[in-house]
């Protein structure tokens, strides 16, 4: 367990050696791993396949063009993001030069999950190197096949000091947290979310921790159901439903919940054929442990679809539950499986207190025609991310920043989102040593007539639009000069 | 759980909606508005009371600032509660995409005692302005204070949505159990941590103020006089309990020799020849504050003051020389008005100095030589920093205020 001392130790002292400092630096980084997503695409889809029977197709538009993009975004941005930021300044301030500073933090540890092996470490990993810093990288062990490739590809491609991979599994990740780190970022469940705040408080390490939920999705009695089932078949059944993002249940009027079976039905028929098992395009569950867990929240449920398992290759069917009860198992657990419940509400207004009663998800999804209706179910829920008429996608405009709230997570990430988290944003104020007279204001002894002239260069507010710079500045220096003068 | 009772009540408060429409809010900041004025005398009293905060800092810290925080809040706010709307890729070119800014629920804010009524009242503007409901927790240490903002704060807000509650260390372990959903904790690292601690079982996100040793470095070609005064000034407002004032010099011995003399004289300027005789001059908050401070002035030698008196909690503005880095004075944060002097050979020296130590909240360097200004910001890393004057930037409300690492 000394390895860990001794790896986070050599990342460190690589970081204050200031070579990841220069955006040159960063860039070649940034070029490099742009280079190993080229040329090891065969063994990235081969490990990803080994690990949750992802077909290529898949793997590459849900794992690899996404790294592909960020890096070529962090690429064209880079010296527009890590530019100092001026700031609005006061008449006090105005002679001088006020700007936040964008840093890097230092040594950050990005821990991965294994739903999505690759592209959850890439991503951050892009970010935080793009940000100056040094990365510890521990990519999930039950995704072990991938975790395998990239401790060996990521030392043929980047500086091996500065980015190294540590693998294991608890024991090792338990001791990887007692080191000091600048950031960590986490993507994984609630219950270990709170383990690893738990130890980043004890060197208060700020962290992102990006957990998950159960991710509601209200159907409207007015809106296109083909559309909308389809869309919803896809984000629910993809990976075989082990995403967080993933639509867990839908929330919908009695009179329309057959309608919505038959047309996730036919979708599922459009998608992987009469025979699901062997369709190339349906994932498995990744393990056996998660396969009895999404097995047990199967009992007493009425199946109105799917429901077909087999142990020996983790096969789950695509399954459709009707008339769940809330208080049901299913209904207790993010169920990051092919099981999609549906629930019955009377109405929006049902549905809304129906999604507050429970902890803020990291996605809500609403369909309807009606936009009103849409914001306002936006507008009286909170959850991470929201997609409206659609699943998944707005994780997909790195825009937007993608994270939780409440138990779902916290801070964000994704293009300029990710520089911002792992840079951190010191504020610079410039002065010149002249104009001491304006100080004088502010140094003892007091008396009312400074307290009076400090009022006046706080408070006062200008409309710049209507005064002008120009004179806004000679007031300054008359002030300066006047106060120079009385105080003198 | 003592608190639990509250803690729901604002939680039942806040699903109802009633923090979230912008006339709200609004009303809530001018409520704090009417606070200010009305009670700044009660204000100017306590603090008075608590640690002899001299009227003339309590008007611009604890009035003033507070004030321009408002202003700002108020005159933003429309434009803060704006959805952002976002660049958007081919394949959204014909969706919304936008950035909807929410209020968390039920935020805590743990203010300290040093400037207890801005500490607690600017975290309090942004939760108001964010339309979230408050407890906040003033310090216990400021005795007055504190009584004045649970008494009397509380009665200018809707009591439905926010609450000033008065706790010892012991009922705030308890309070800490409740769920919150933001948490702002102003104080020191080792409360720091058990903030967060406490934060992580309810995965409660925190914005932690802390503190640290904050660096001065002063070049050999500046205006001493002028460093003298802004560094003094700095140093000696609130009798040294300042978390981002200058907390020692590192300066060349020659800078040093003409530094002392300055800084003496700007001393004398401020708060004449018996600084114990100035209302300009403050006192330490407690007699345990006292002892620790007081305890610092074994290191090195005493250049100018040292005079102290235990009954007033007096400490004289005392500058120390001669002051190794393993000295008591260099090992925690001094929050007291003694600025000890260590001697480096040159601004590489200087940054070797700073870099080898925990970040601070805050550096700040002083030289006519921009280039050098420049070098000490690019080579060091802090959570804010100010060339060529002290504290100053926090009065900037464009800039963000707030550390980073251990501070």
């Amino acid at each position: 367990m000394e390895r860990m001392q001794q790896v986070v130790g050599r990342a460190r002292a690589a970081f204050n050696s200031g070579r990841c400092r220069s955006l040159e630096f960063r860039m070649q980084q940034l070029k490099a791993l742009e280079r190993m997503v080229q040329e090891k695409e065969k063994d990235i889809l081969a490990a990803i396949k080994a690990d949750l029977h992802k077909c290529g197709h898949n793997a590459y538009s849900h794992e690899i063009l996404g790294v592909l993009g960020e890096l070529a975004l962090a690429m064209d941005k880079l010296p527009s993001w890590a530019a100092p930021q001026p700031v609005k300044k006061n008449l006090l301030t105005m002679r001088d030069e006020a700007y936040i500073c964008l840093e890097p933090l230092g040594v950050v540890l990005i821990i991965g999950a294994w739903n999505y092996p690759f592209v959850l470490v890439m991503q951050p990993l892009i970010g935080a190197i793009a940000a100056g810093n040094a990365v510890v990288v521990k990519p999930s062990e039950i995704s072990e096949n991938t975790s395998r490739l990239v401790a060996d590809l990521l030392p043929q491609y980047l500086d091996r000091e500065l980015y190294p991979v540590v693998t294991g599994g608890v024991p090792e990740t338990t001791e990887l947290l007692k080191q000091r780190f600048d950031h960590i970022l986490y993507t994984g469940s609630s219950t270990v979310g709170k383990i690893v705040m738990a130890a980043a408080a004890k060197h208060l390490t700020p962290v992102t921790l990006e957990l998950g939920g159960k991710s509601p999705c209200y159907i409207d009695k007015d809106c296109d159901l083909a559309v909308a089932c389809r869309r919803i078949t896809w984000g629910k059944y993809m990976n075989c439903g082990q995403t967080c993002i993933a639509p867990d249940y839908i929330l919908c009027d009695a009179s329309i919940q057959s309608k919505v079976v038959e047309n996730i039905k036919a979708t599922l028929q459009e998608f992987y054929g009469e025979d699901v098992k062997s369709s190339p395009d349906y994932e498995r569950i990744v393990n056996k442990r998660h396969f009895k867990r999404i097995l047990g929240l199967l009992e007493g449920q009425k199946i109105a679809h799917g429901g077909e398992t087999d142990e020996a290759s983790c096969f789950i069917a695509p399954t459709i539950l009707t008339d769940v009860s809330p208080d049901s198992k299913v209904m207790e657990e993010e169920i990051f499986g092919p099981v999609l419940p549906i629930l019955t509400v009377k109405s929006v207004d049902e549905a809304i207190e129906f999604i507050n009663r429970r902890e803020k998800p990291l996605a809500l999804y609403v369909f309807s025609n009606d936009k009103k209706l849409i914001k306002r179910v936006i507008s009286e829920t909170s959850s991470g991310g929201v997609t409206g008429n659609d699943v998944i996608m707005h994780f997909f405009l790195s825009t937007l920043p993608f994270g939780g709230v409440g138990n779902s997570g916290m801070g964000a990430y994704h293009g300029k989102h990710s520089f911002e988290t792992f840079s951190h944003r010191r504020a610079c104020l410039i002065k010149d040593l002249k104009m001491e007279g304006t100080n004088k204001l502010r140094y003892p002894p007091g008396s009312q007539k400074k307290v009076d002239w400090a009022k006046f260069f706080l408070l006062k507010r200008f409309n710049k639009g209507q005064i002008g710079l120009v004179v806004l500045a000679l007031l300054g220096l008359v002030a300066a000069v006047v106060i120079k003068v009385s105080f003198a | 759980n003592p608190y639990a009772g509250l803690v729901s009540r604002l939680r039942a408060a806040w699903l109802s909606g009633k923090t979230r429409p912008m006339e709200y809010r609004v009303a809530q900041l001018e409520a704090l508005g009417r606070f200010l004025e009305e009670k700044k005398q009660d204000i100017l009293e306590a603090t008075t009371l608590d640690m002899r905060k001299p009227s003339f800092e309590t008007e611009f810290s604890e009035i003033l600032l507070c004030k321009n925080e408002l202003h700002e809040a108020l005159n933003n706010l429309s434009r803060w509660m704006k959805d952002e709307h976002v660049d958007k890729n081919l394949v959204t070119r014909l969706d919304s995409a936008f950035i909807r800014k929410e209020p968390y629920g039920v935020v805590l804010i743990i203010a300290p005692w040093n400037y207890p009524v801005h500490l607690l009242l600017v975290p309090l503007i942004g939760a108001i302005a964010a339309g979230n409901c408050v407890i906040a927790k003033p310090s216990e240490t400021s005795k007055n204070t504190e009584r004045l903002l649970a008494e009397v704060l509380s009665s200018y807000l809707d009591k439905d949505c926010f609450a000033v509650v008065t706790a010892g260390v012991e009922e705030t372990t308890r309070l800490l159990e409740n769920k919150f959903d933001y948490i702002s904790f102003t104080g020191t690292p080792s409360v720091g941590r058990i903030v967060m601690a406490a934060a992580a079982k309810h995965l409660t996100p925190v914005t932690l103020e802390l503190g640290g040793k904050n660096p001065c470095y002063v070049s050999d070609a500046c205006d001493v006089r002028n460093v003298a005064q802004r560094v003094a000034w700095g140093r000696f407002y609130n009798a040294g309990q300042t978390c981002i004032a200058p907390d020692y010099v590192l300066c060349s011995l020659e800078m040093q020799e003409k530094l002392l003399p300055a800084l003496s004289k700007a001393i004398t300027d401020f708060y004449g020849s018996n600084p114990r005789e100035s209302p300009d001059f403050g006192r330490i908050v407690g007699d345990k504050h006292f002892q620790r401070v007081q305890a610092l002035l074994g290191s090195g030698r005493v250049a100018i003051g040292g005079q102290t008196d235990a009954e007033e909690r007096y400490i004289a503005p005392t500058v120390l020389v001669d002051v190794l880095p393993s000295d008591p004075a260099m090992q925690e944060e001094i929050f007291g008005p003694i600025l000890p002097i260590v001697v480096v050979a040159n601004v590489d020296e200087a940054i070797d100095f700073i870099n080898s130590r925990e970040r601070p909240l805050a550096v700040y360097a002083f030289s006519s030589d921009d280039k050098v200004v420049r070098r000490v910001l690019e080579r060091t890393s802090s959570g804010g920093f100010c060339g060529n004057d002290t504290l100053m930037h926090v009065t900037l409300t464009s800039l963000p205020f707030g550390g980073i690492g251990r501070c």
